[in-house]
């Protein structure tokens, strides 16, 4: 439960934060002028806030949609991404969001309609080009979606937008939100992964591998499309044979002709959010085999690196076409 | 920025000395006998520190510096105002946590961080004015302190670990500079059991901090014997950190003497924390 919420002036009678704060009836209200005073403030600590994070409602000013960066993608002409939030309800050790931002509170920009008109204008302006738009680099789509409503209101954007793919990343296992909509074929509910054993010690508070893998089964029997994410691919003792019995455990659970597209890429860290993390899970044995390599970037060894790469590809290929299997190293 | 210490450490910075003085007792705090530009106090062990500021902003925020560098404080430090204020809106005797902090004077706001499970009912927005305020117009508390406290004491330390906490001891029609000292000390007497109840709420999240910064022990020893690659060096702090809570008793610097590479220093290591 949220103790505090924090509201921007601007947008304290905006219908989206009315219909927020209804959810929250006893927190504590906080006005305030712009996030950036709760949210960017330094001397604060990510690890504490986020024993019990706030809620921050706020209006994004520019930026609503941007091009992601090289080497992102599921096989479009064009790539973008949007964030109608920051930060997540769950808490996984690797999640790079602990590097990013000093604040573990989490930051719903409620003007909707801006990034609805943006992405509109980027269909526009980019006809007869495929596009994709990913939601869910800051923060899980679907995990808040009972405070946000957010793919209620964005799904209707896409509908008969054919040449425009909205990718939803996610690893919530609740599915009642798809159910009540009419499914598109240009949304990919994408669902990260990696073997059970490893997500029950990394994935703190995400629901467990089985249950997604449940939850993807229910979708795709419903029509949706559904995307593996396995990035980041993790190394462990007899990794080779967790992640053969993943992909065989999620492809005997869901047809193919579901599964719109599979994406790998180890695990992986710009150094100054690395050092960041890694204080903050000294004990963590994810991060033993990682290494400094081109200056900027903490990653596994490239043989490592290569060698997970290449054999998660290989088995994934035992199930699916190679077309539909994209390297991630952004 | 001073070395971190492992030790809990408190920092008071109250207004006035009959506000200071249930605290002085409760935590049997002695002064310091050296020139300084604000009476300081401190226990035996240095865990908590005290001073006695004054009224007013600058007051507070130089005392709260001078009680920084005095006491060696580092940003793992926990610091707290806790003094008398007045409002319309809360009773006499009440605490109120203090969530959100305005100065009268610049309009500008500044945020204490919301501890959770603190067991505090009453949250407000404290308004820092002046000179002694008798109408009370908005809803909250006033003082004459908070403002500037917060201002300066979040550039020293992690905001979750900045309280400020208000005492209500009049309300509109009354002047806050005309209250009895000896009512004033009562206030803070009754609620003293209070205060010192929040306390291992804080310290856990200083700890939690601590643990963040501070290197494991014997980490800089071995480093400076053998030479470590990045990944042996995330490794060997992993270890260390497992060593110490599960092997405590054993010397591991005896046991490493002899070896002679780093890559032997982790096999060592690994080798025995499995057969634990
Ligand atoms: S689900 Fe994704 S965004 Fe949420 S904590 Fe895990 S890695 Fe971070």
């Amino acid at each position: 439960m949220i103790d505090t919420i924090y509201i921007e002036k601007e947008i304290n009678d905006s219908p989206k934060t009315i219909q927020i704060l209804r959810k929250f009836k006893n927190a504590r209200k906080i006005s305030i002028d712009r996030y950036g005073e709760i949210f960017n403030r330094k001397n604060q600590n990510f690890r504490v806030q986020k024993i019990k994070p706030n809620l921050i409602l706020a209006r994004k000013h520019k930026g609503f949609v941007l091009p992601t960066p090289e080497g992102f993608g599921i096989g479009d002409q064009k790539n973008f991404y949007f964030s109608h939030m920051y930060n997540c309800i769950y808490d996984c050790s690797y999640c790079f969001l602990q590097g990013m931002y000093s604040s573990a509170n989490y930051l719903i920009f409620v003007n909707f309609e801006d990034f609805k008109r943006e992405i509109k204008g980027v269909m526009e302006r980019n006809l007869g080009e495929s596009i994709t738009f990913f939601s869910g680099y800051d923060c899980d789509s679907v995990a808040m979606e009972s405070v946000t409503n957010f793919i209620n209101d964005f799904i209707p954007t896409f509908r008969g937008h054919d040449n425009a793919l909205i990718e939803l990343r996610t690893k919530s296992a609740q599915t009642r939100i798809f159910e009540k909509l009419e499914p598109i074929s240009n949304c990919v509910i994408a669902y990260s992964l990696m073997p059970e054993e490893l997500a029950g010690k990394l994935d703190k508070k995400a629901p467990s591998v089985s249950l997604r893998i449940s939850a993807m089964k229910k979708l795709s029997a419903m029509g949706w499309k559904i995307g593996l994410r396995f990035d980041p691919l993790i190394y462990s003792d007899n990794w080779k044979i967790k992640y053969q019995s993943l992909f065989k455990e999620i492809y005997s659970e869901i047809k193919e002709e579901s599964i719109h597209s599979v994406s790998l890429g180890s695990l992986r860290f710009p150094k100054t959010y690395f050092n960041k993390i890694f204080s903050y899970h000294r004990q963590e044995e994810v991060f033993s085999r990682l290494d400094i390599n081109g200056g900027n970037l903490v990653s596994y060894d490239k043989d490592l690196e290569s060698e997970m790469n290449t054999f998660c590809k290989n088995e994934l290929l035992k199930y699916c076409n190679e077309n539909k299997v994209f390297h991630c190293y952004s | 920025m001073s070395k971190i210490d492992r030790k809990n450490s408190v920092r008071w910075v109250i207004a006035l000395m009959p506000e200071a003085i249930p605290i002085i007792r409760a935590l049997r705090l002695i002064k310091i006998s050296r020139n300084l530009s604000f009476p300081i106090y401190s226990d035996e062990v240095g865990e908590h520190w005290l001073t006695v500021s004054g009224l007013g902003q600058n007051n507070i925020a130089a005392a709260t510096k001078c009680l920084f560098e005095t006491s060696s404080a580092d940003k793992t430090s926990i610091w707290i105002n806790v003094g008398i204020a007045g409002s319309k809106t809360f009773n006499l005797g009440e605490l109120v946590f203090i969530d959100k902090v305005t100065s009268n004077i610049s309009g500008k706001s500044l945020y204490p961080y919301s501890i959770p499970n603190l067991k505090i009912e009453n949250r407000s927005e404290l308004i820092t004015v002046n000179s002694p305020e008798r109408e009370f117009g908005s809803d909250g508390v006033y003082d004459m302190e908070g403002f500037s406290f917060f201002e300066v004491t979040s550039k020293l330390s992690s905001i979750e670990i900045i309280l400020i906490l208000k005492i209500v001891s009049d309300g509109p029609g009354s002047d806050l500079s005309k209250i009895h000292k000896d009512k004033i000390s009562t206030l803070i007497e009754t609620k003293i059991p209070t205060l010192l109840r929040l306390l291992p709420t804080v310290f856990s999240i200083s700890k939690n901090l601590k643990d963040q910064i501070l290197l494991p022990k014997n980490f800089e020893d071995i480093c400076k014997v053998r030479k470590f690659t990045f990944s042996q060096r995330v490794t060997l702090k992993k270890l260390l950190h497992q060593w110490h809570a599960r092997k405590p008793s054993k010397n591991l610097l005896k046991n490493i003497s002899v070896l002679k590479t780093s890559s032997r220093i982790i096999k060592f290591m690994e080798e025995e924390l499995n057969r634990s």
